[in-house]
């Protein structure tokens, strides 16, 4: 075969390449070493200082789309959160968000074991309450800024003056943190919590959007970010309580280094069928 | 003196809202606060209701497809029945019922996931094939692409601590630099967008055309 029919290669070996490496992990956990990164490690410092009974409000906005890259990091936070002393208000501005809110507290195929919460001995409505979907977007994150009790009731029709928890938590002037697992608006979210209110956030994004928002990590705007499966992984070892990011590490691992790989194999057989004449 | 038509009066409302919600941003006055409140309430309601007249819409467009069996009118009824059999199962029975629970774990979820995944696939292919260092702007562009990605593989932190500074170098330092341009940019049109539609210059939401 010649370097030019090597170069050339139907693409249809090469996802075979990606189906075959992606997949050995599944079967044969590598457990490849890892440590977390200084974002993720932010992430983390931040919420295990907050003094207890601070008000964390957290955004179920991520999508089935994304699998387990923004699934995990919303089940690794939420486990967190739900471990210190803290009260917990979990809201939904995504449409899929109560469905994988609920996956989340079930365990699921791309959300890892359930959230288990007896385990942390939480009391629904007194630690943590759940408000369901908001539709709306941007209008509706000034809105809820503005004020929590917008909704009225919580995902089960409860009437939020029912809810001791919502005691503590009438507008954003109330929250120590916000958290936000999302695929878009991240500037919105920007805009109208931290530049507005200045109130503290972190986001928990995917890897294909991580670049543009370093910029807002570089002025404050923007506390810390969970980036990617990795963000996921890196943040379960942090609370050592391994989950399926930390699981799924392998494949990130070895799928990341198949394609610099065939970055660096495409381009060496490109200059040899140039210094051979071939072109 | 000509009347008001509707579209005056909408430029109108557009105009005392979108002045009134700025205006009550930089001001600290309980009763203005709480009416701004309601307004931007009121707009997530406004916003609720747009998915009735979205799916109504789609339903209208695709049962006048099928009853003239008009192009593709096959994959009117796939789309009437991925709409309306979630939603009359979810108004009737909560998104908590089994069968809701069952169509988003086993349909949905796996559609929406491979749909995303299938990219994996066409980043290798384009890695392989697309990804020369023919000329020295391209050598940097690849240089920079592979720092980055061997900086988010966790695994190469072990094999030379460099990757993973170097790799945050590149997004912190080049990377931020460049989208600060672009969100600079980005913020300036988006000022000026809002100017026009709040001086009644921009008719674009009124689907009519500017002026």
């Amino acid at each position: 075969m010649t370097l030019r029919k090597i170069e050339r290669l139907d693409p249809r070996y090469l996802f075979l390449i990606l189906l075959v490496v992606a997949s050995i992990p599944m079967i044969i956990p590598l457990g490849l070493p890892m440590k977390a990164g200084a974002l993720t490690e932010k992430a983390y410092l931040i919420i295990e200082s907050l003094p207890p009974e601070s008000v964390v409000v957290i955004d179920a906005c991520m999508s089935a789309g994304y699998g387990p890259e923004l699934q995990t990091q919303f089940v690794a936070l939420l486990r967190h959160l739900l471990s210190r002393p803290l009260k917990v208000v979990i809201v939904s501005f995504g449409t899929e968000g109560p469905m994988l809110f609920d996956m989340a507290l079930k365990g699921g195929l791309i959300s890892g074991p359930k959230v288990d919460l007896e385990k942390y001995g939480k009391v629904y409505g007194v630690d943590w309450v759940y408000l369901g979907y908001i539709p709306g977007g941007e209008t509706a994150f000034a809105s809820f800024a503005r004020d929590s009790w917008m909704t009225k009731v919580d995902d089960e029709n409860t009437p939020l003056d029912e809810l001791p928890i919502m005691q503590y938590c009438k507008n954003i002037d109330d929250w120590s943190l916000s958290i936000t697992v999302t695929g878009g608006s991240f500037e919105q979210y920007i805009a109208q919590w931290s530049a507005a209110y200045g109130t503290t956030l972190i986001m928990g994004v995917p890897g294909v959007s991580a670049p543009r928002l370093f910029p807002y990590v570089a002025t404050g705007q923007l506390a810390a970010m969970l980036v990617s499966l990795r963000g996921a992984g890196e943040y379960e070892l942090l609370i050592k309580q391994p989950g399926l990011g930390a699981q799924l590490m392998d494949i990130l691992n070895l799928t990341q280094l198949l394609i610099v790989l065939s970055v660096i194999i495409g381009n060496i057989l490109y200059f040899a069928g140039r210094l051979g004449g071939q072109k | 003196m000509r009347a008001l038509s509707l579209r005056d009066i909408a430029i109108m409302i557009t105009f005392v809202l979108g002045f009134f919600i700025i205006f009550e941003y930089f001001v600290k006055w309980p009763e203005v606060n709480t009416m701004a409140s309601n307004i931007t309430q009121a707009c997530t309601v406004i916003a609720g209701l747009a998915t009735i007249v979205g799916v109504g819409n789609l339903t209208r467009i695709h049962i006048r497809n099928l009853t003239r069996r008009g192009p593709n009118y096959l994959h009117s009824i796939v789309l009437l029945c991925a709409i309306w059999i979630p939603l009359v199962i979810g108004i009737m029975y909560t998104r908590k019922t089994p069968s809701y629970v069952y169509l988003y774990n086993n349909v949905y979820g796996p559609i929406s996931n491979a749909f995303f995944a299938v990219l994996a696939f066409y980043i290798l292919s384009g890695a392989y094939r697309a990804f020369r260092a023919r000329t020295f702007d391209s050598f940097i562009l690849m240089l920079a692409a592979i720092l980055v990605f061997l900086g988010n593989a966790p695994v190469t932190g072990n094999l030379w601590a460099g990757f993973d500074p170097l790799g945050s170098w590149i997004l912190n330092v080049p990377n931020t630099a460049g989208y600060r341009g672009v969100i600079i940019g980005t913020a300036i049109g988006q000022t000026v967008l809002a100017v026009r539609v709040l001086l009644g210059r921009e008719l674009g939401y009124l689907a009519q055309k500017r002026e």
